[in-house]
């Protein structure tokens, strides 16, 4: 399926915080109340549209990047928007937000869409931190802010869609250099803006690597 | 419920029917192809059926038992075997669902019963031999990607990798290193290499279009040496000898040190032509190698690269075609030599590995017992070639050990593995490195000099490597033949250690570094000196290179020349680039000045013993260096304010900046593009040439800082002779203050939110905004403080009792480039226009008298030569008549700010030269011996914008000097009753003055008293008036 745009998501936040549960609600629309941990990666892709452009939203969630600094480099590096995950029944969680943030801004391009989640809102009765306090410390690092619940799928859709169109916009604005793929975004296939500037002569992949 | 049932039926029949029909597979395809969609759906509905009834398991039972009536899941599974990936992948997702979400114990026995589950194990992973358990798909498949195109894949297979490096299983630790090693890690030195050539080919046609993707492939470079060094941090010794291996071997010497020569080794064949591109730019070459020194910790690897660059010969280079050609210098035996031969090409060419990872790993599939004998025995001669190498020469336990290993079976290995794996989960391979580790300390310089005698002259380990390598390629074939070879091979390689240890004395040979000097020398382009030099501190600086390894560069005293020559060729090659980049032609940038500077600073002083280790000539070189840097900037001194607030600024964040930090600097990929000396490019000033004249200026000021910092440290002294810079207010926000010993100026302070009322005061060399304290009498907290020399002052043309003042934060580099930061800029309006005055007056005469200070200690460092008769009226004394002065008159005026008070009683000098240029300074000063200074302050004040509002001046100052003034309503002290009844006993008149007493003994001085100084101030600005000549009679 053609698409004007594609966007790299990483999911990050604390174990437990349902990194993974919003990521298969997201692209499978159901929600698995008993889920092992992540080993590895979880991959997951859909389509959606912005200002009439079919855009599909690539989320890679990794677990277990924390312990390597090789792997949080290029993990954060190579996407172009992050969705950082805590949980509102669990303080801890939202605790460690600064430290997650600081990889993040450390590592990733200056341009990546962070948007912060607070999960898991369906247990009003459990909530550990408030609703307010998400909101301030979003504010106060120049966060979109929202709190989902894989479970109902309350603004789970929003939340992957808002950040996506927040790309967009950066897209339209001239921030993103959208030639350079390391960045998390590629032109569709049949993008007809796809310039032909985009580096003139590159040398055969001879490894692939790249 | 119904319906999920009917849906459960539905699937089964139609399963049943379709295997039922027919059994051949493809034909069920075609039949049931238009019944997918259904099959599907029926599948999903059924399992979200049985999840939603989970709590309830008598549902369940119900459906299950239908399910299992039904024999639904051999159903399910036979539909595995279809062609169609949707159909396998929804039911195993369907049968994930059921497994974990079955809480009945009986359910569950059904489902894991009758093999179902064992079969899609089987049908998911295709074991072909599930007896032996040779082979790790998770591990294996993984590793394949491990160079897509997909950067997230390539993360996720490196997450993978290091996360299961990290499960300290023996058995399967020693599967990966048997099988998995040599392959993945060839590929991987084999992938590292290609970016390194991208990097190349980009840097040649750079420009600012591809940019973006040079820095990628820089990042590119510099995540893959994370890796490693990341799986060498995880300390599982057999992996990292073989990485090293590999890594050296493949890698490093053949394409990065190799490049680092300017002329091409000759090589014989055409051996070489089939092969890769074997050489970039040297400068790059020296750029990436310096990231490895600062990215990579492992000792082993990093101390056999120190020694490479330091010590490293010729022969390093060489493939083994060379090693036999010219064997007749060689003791090697023919045997050896027809081994030689037949593996021309494979040793220290950087090439692709010979067979592709995938194609490796899928051998592994056929596989005999023998097999897992031969290459775990592979294996174990890992643990010697190369990194373990330079144990053999020293040692003659390992010795011995090694030719054990050659000669006992193969059983009698695997025993002796798996004891060292019982140990310590470890294996023969780290305890060796911890030996290697230990001999580093005890005996490193010849240990670690055979290092590279050893595998450059020898050869032998990497032979042994390729040779295993390529045997590990090819899986089995040559299974049978391989003890032998080893055996033969280590009693080659004993025979050879009686050689390498002869050749070990020869340390004479330095031809690596001899290039480095030489590019030094002759590159007239500044980043590849900037690149050698970031290689050198990379040697310095990283941790755990013996410091006897480093004592040729790095000697532990002052030593002759010839004992340690690296450090002396390169002080001196260093000095003669800082003398060069002291001229304003010249191409050093201020990045590599930097640099340069903290590689003389580390060469200049042993950080061990401490001892200073320039010789004579070089530590002349070095004063020489600071006065021509100091000369340099002389030229450019001025007495204006944009020269001193730059200085400062300069001044002010080479002392608070942290160093620069060179690990970061090796991943700037913009380093590799041209640099200009346009402005116009995003490249920051300190890596791209100035290009203007105030851009020259401050290069100026940061070469002969830095160089000053230098010299300062080289004495060990904290000889300050710029000791004003160093002055830090003493005032802080919140601070609270017993106002009685302060000068006040009441005022309202309006800024575009809001409007507060304040006191103004002048503190040392601080501006400072004072709010009274509402619990304690006579006290006031800070709300504000800046610095007096930033303070600009503006009248306000319609109003002559507020004045414009605003102040400018100069404390950082930054706040220069972006334009200047505002501290503060606000609207102060006073009680009246005396106040007004003289606060103007007082902020302005502040401003100058700390600028000029700092301007002519400044000078004089500089050596910029004022008259010989003020040489007393050096900073410091003058200092001293301020304070003397001040103390004369404090019966006078006891609350006037020192310096302040100074000028107030100085008979101003009209004096209209502005420029503090030599004979300025000597007219003046030779004028009124001490206090020039502020004699040229007065002046200047006077000349400038005070003028404005002369006129309106000399009425209000009139009107003051017979003290008509009405009383004024502005003060408002709001503390207390006590305070405004206080207030009103003191009358008006008193208050108009602008003194108030609060409670005690505590007087608030709000304005310095009328009588004699304002009076006097305000002539200054008015002395055509005749009136205010009368009262500057009057008061003199």
């Amino acid at each position: 399926m053609s698409y004007a745009y594609l966007f790299k998501y990483i999911i990050i936040g604390d174990t437990g915080v349902g990194k993974s549960c919003l990521l298969l609600q997201f692209t499978d629309k159901r929600f698995q109340p008993v889920h092992d941990l992540t080993i590895g990666v979880e991959f997951g892709a859909r389509m959606i549209t912005i200002d009439g452009k079919q855009i599909k939203l690539q989320i890679w969630d990794t677990a277990g990047q924390e312990s390597f600094r090789s792997i949080t480099r290029s993990y954060y590096r190579g996407a172009a928007g992050a969705l950082l995950v805590y949980d509102i029944t669990r303080r801890e969680t939202f605790n460690h937000l600064t430290t997650w943030l600081e990889d993040a801004r450390q590592h990733s391009n200056s341009n990546m869409v962070i948007m912060l989640i607070g999960n898991k809102s369906d247990l009003e009765s459990r909530r550990d931190v408030k609703k307010e306090e998400g909101e301030a410390f979003a504010r106060e690092h120049g966060l979109i802010f929202m709190e989902t619940s894989a479970k109902t799928a309350a603004n789970v859709e929003e939340a992957f869609i808002n950040t996506a169109k927040e790309i967009y916009q950066k897209i339209q604005d001239g921030a993103f250099d959208i030639n350079n793929e390391a960045n998390g975004i590629k032109l569709g296939p049949q993008n007809p803006s796809n310039p032909s500037t985009s580096v003139p002569d590159r040398p055969p992949q001879s490894g692939g690597c790249c | 419920m119904q319906e999920s049932f009917s849906y459960i039926l539905c699937l089964g029949e139609g399963m049943e029917a379709g295997s039922s029909k027919d059994f051949s597979i493809e034909c069920n395809v075609l039949l049931w192809h238009d019944k997918y969609d259904m099959l599907i759906f029926s599948s999903r509905v059924s399992c979200n059926t049985l999840h939603k009834f989970g709590v309830a398991d008598i549902f369940q039972n119900i459906i299950l038992s239908l399910f299992a009536e039904k024999n639904m899941l051999s159903l399910l599974i036979r539909f595995l075997e279809q062609k169609s990936q949707i159909v396998r992948v929804q039911l195993l997702q369907t049968i994930n669902i059921l497994l974990e979400n079955l809480r009945n114990r009986n359910s569950l026995y059904y489902l894991l019963s009758n093999n179902h589950i064992n079969n899609v194990i089987v049908y998911k992973y295709d074991f072909s031999d599930d007896e032996h358990q040779q082979n790790f798909p998770l591990y294996t498949e993984a590793i394949k990607f491990f160079d897509h195109s997909e950067s997230m894949v390539r993360t996720a297979v490196r997450t993978l990798t290091l996360n299961v490096f990290r499960v300290a299983d023996p058995p399967m630790l020693r599967f990966i290193r048997n099988r998995t090693a040599i392959p993945y890690f060839s590929s991987l030195a084999w992938s590292i290499g290609n970016v390194t050539l991208q990097i190349d080919t980009y840097r040649i046609k750079s420009s600012l279009s591809n940019c973006s993707r040079l820095k990628d492939l820089v990042a590119e470079h510099v995540d893959h040496l994370h890796y490693i060094n990341d799986i060498y941090c995880l300390n599982i010794g057999c992996l990292n000898s073989i990485l090293t291996d590999q890594l050296l071997n493949r890698l490093i010497i053949p394409l990065y040190v190799n490049s680092l020569l300017t002329q091409e080794m000759p090589r014989d064949d055409g051996d070489n032509g089939q092969s890769a591109k074997t050489r970039i730019h040297p400068a790059i070459a020296i750029y990436l190698l310096s990231q490895i020194f600062y990215i990579i910790s492992y000792r082993p690897l990093i101390s056999c690269l120190c020694d490479i660059v330091l010590y490293g010969e010729e022969s390093i280079l060489m493939t083994k075609a060379h090693k036999s050609s010219d064997a007749s210098s060689n003791t090697s035996s023919g045997l050896m030599k027809k081994r030689s031969v037949s593996l021309l090409g494979c040793y220290r060419v950087f090439g692709p590995p010979q067979q592709g990872l995938s194609q490796t790993l899928s051998a592994f599939k056929v596989k005999t017992t023998t097999a897992t004998v031969n290459t775990s025995f592979d294996g174990d001669q890992f643990l010697f070639p190369e990194s373990s190498s330079d144990e053999l020469s020293v040692s003659s336990d390992s010795e011995s050990s090694f030719s054990d290993v050659g000669t006992s079976t193969t059983t009698e290995i695997e025993q002796r593995q798996d004891e060292e794996n019982s140990n310590n989960q470890s294996d023969a391979s780290s305890s060796a490195m911890s030996k290697i580790d230990n001999q580093l300390d005890e005996n490193s310089l010849s240990t670690l000099k055979s290092t590279s005698t050893l595998t450059a002259d020898s050869g032998w380990p990497s032979e042994i490597n390729t040779e295993n390598g390529s045997l590990i390629d090819s899986a089995v074939e040559k299974n049978s033949n391989i003890c032998d070879d080893a055996n033969s091979e280590s009693t080659e390689a004993t025979d050879n250690l009686s050689t390498v240890e002869g050749q070990l004395n020869n340390r004479s040979s330095t031809l690596f570094w001899k290039e480095l000097l030489k590019y030094i020398e002759s590159s007239d382009e500044d980043t590849a000196i900037l690149f050698i030099l970031i290689l050198v501190n990379g040697i310095l600086e990283t941790k755990g290179i013996s410091p006897s390894l480093l004592k040729n560069l790095l000697p532990l005293g002052e030593t002759p020349k010839a004992e340690a020559p690296h450090h002396y060729e390169l002080v001196e090659k260093l000095f003669s680039i800082t003398e060069m980049s002291c001229s304003q032609e010249s191409h050093t940038r201020l990045v590599t000045f930097e640099v340069l500077i903290r590689t003389l600073e580390h060469l200049s002083i042993n950080p061990h013993s401490n001892a200073r280790l320039l010789c004579e000539n070089h530590v002349q070189s070095l004063y020489r260096v600071l006065e021509l840097s100091a000369e340099q900037l002389r030229v450019f001194y001025t007495v204006e304010d944009v020269f001193l607030d730059m200085f400062e600024d300069e001044y002010r964040s080479l002392k608070n900046n942290k160093p620069i930090g060179i690990s970061k600097l090796i991943m700037d990929g913009s380093l590799l593009l041209p640099y200009s000396r346009s402005s116009i490019t995003t490249i920051e000033f300190s890596k791209r040439l100035p290009c203007n004249s105030i851009e020259r200026a401050r290069r100026a000021m940061r070469i002969y800082l830095m160089t000053r910092k230098l010299v300062n440290k080289f004495e060990g002294t904290r000889n300050n002779n710029l000791s004003l810079f160093d002055i830090i207010g003493s005032i802080n926000v919140k601070d609270v203050l017993e106002l009685s010993n302060i000068d006040l100026i009441a005022c309202h302070v309006i800024t575009s939110e809001k409007m507060v009322r304040r006191f103004l005061a002048i503190r040392e060399t601080q501006f400072i905004l004072v709010d009274t304290d509402s619990t304690k009498y006579g006290w006031g907290i800070v709300r504000f403080v800046g610095n007096l020399q930033d303070v600009e002052v503006s009248s306000e043309r319609d109003d002559n009792k507020s004045l414009q003042i605003s102040i400018r934060q100069t404390s950082t580099a930054t706040a220069i480039s972006r334009g200047t930061l505002s501290m503060l800029t606000a609207k102060f309006v006073f009680t009246d226009h005396i106040n007004c005055i003289v606060a103007r007056q007082r902020l302005k005469r502040g401003r100058l008298i700390v600028r000029q200070k700092k301007l002519y200690q400044l000078g004089q460092v500089l050596g910029i030569s004022f008259s010989a008769a003020n040489q007393a009226a050096n900073a410091d004394d003058a200092a001293n008549i301020i304070k003397n002065d001040s103390t004369s008159d404090l019966q006078m005026k006891p609350a006037v700010t020192e310096e302040f008070s100074t000028i107030i009683n100085e008979a101003p000098k009209p004096q209209h030269e502005l420029k503090l240029d030599e004979s300025t300074i000597d007219n003046s000063r030779s004028n009124n011996d001490s206090v020039t200074d502020e004699a040229t302050v007065q002046t200047q004040s006077s000349n400038s914008d005070t003028f404005v509002n002369k006129a309106t001046d000399k009425s209000e100052i009139s009107a003051s000097n017979v003290q008509l003034l009405p009383p004024s309503p502005v003060f408002e002290i709001t503390s207390g009753n006590e305070i405004s009844e206080d207030m009103s006993l003191k009358g008006s008149l008193n208050r108009s003055l602008g003194t108030a007493n609060l409670g005690n003994n505590d007087s608030v001085r709000l304005l310095p008293p009328l009588k004699g100084n304002s009076a006097q101030k305000n002539a200054v600005d008015g002395d055509s008036d005749n009136n205010i000549e009368e009262l500057r009679n009057d008061t003199n």
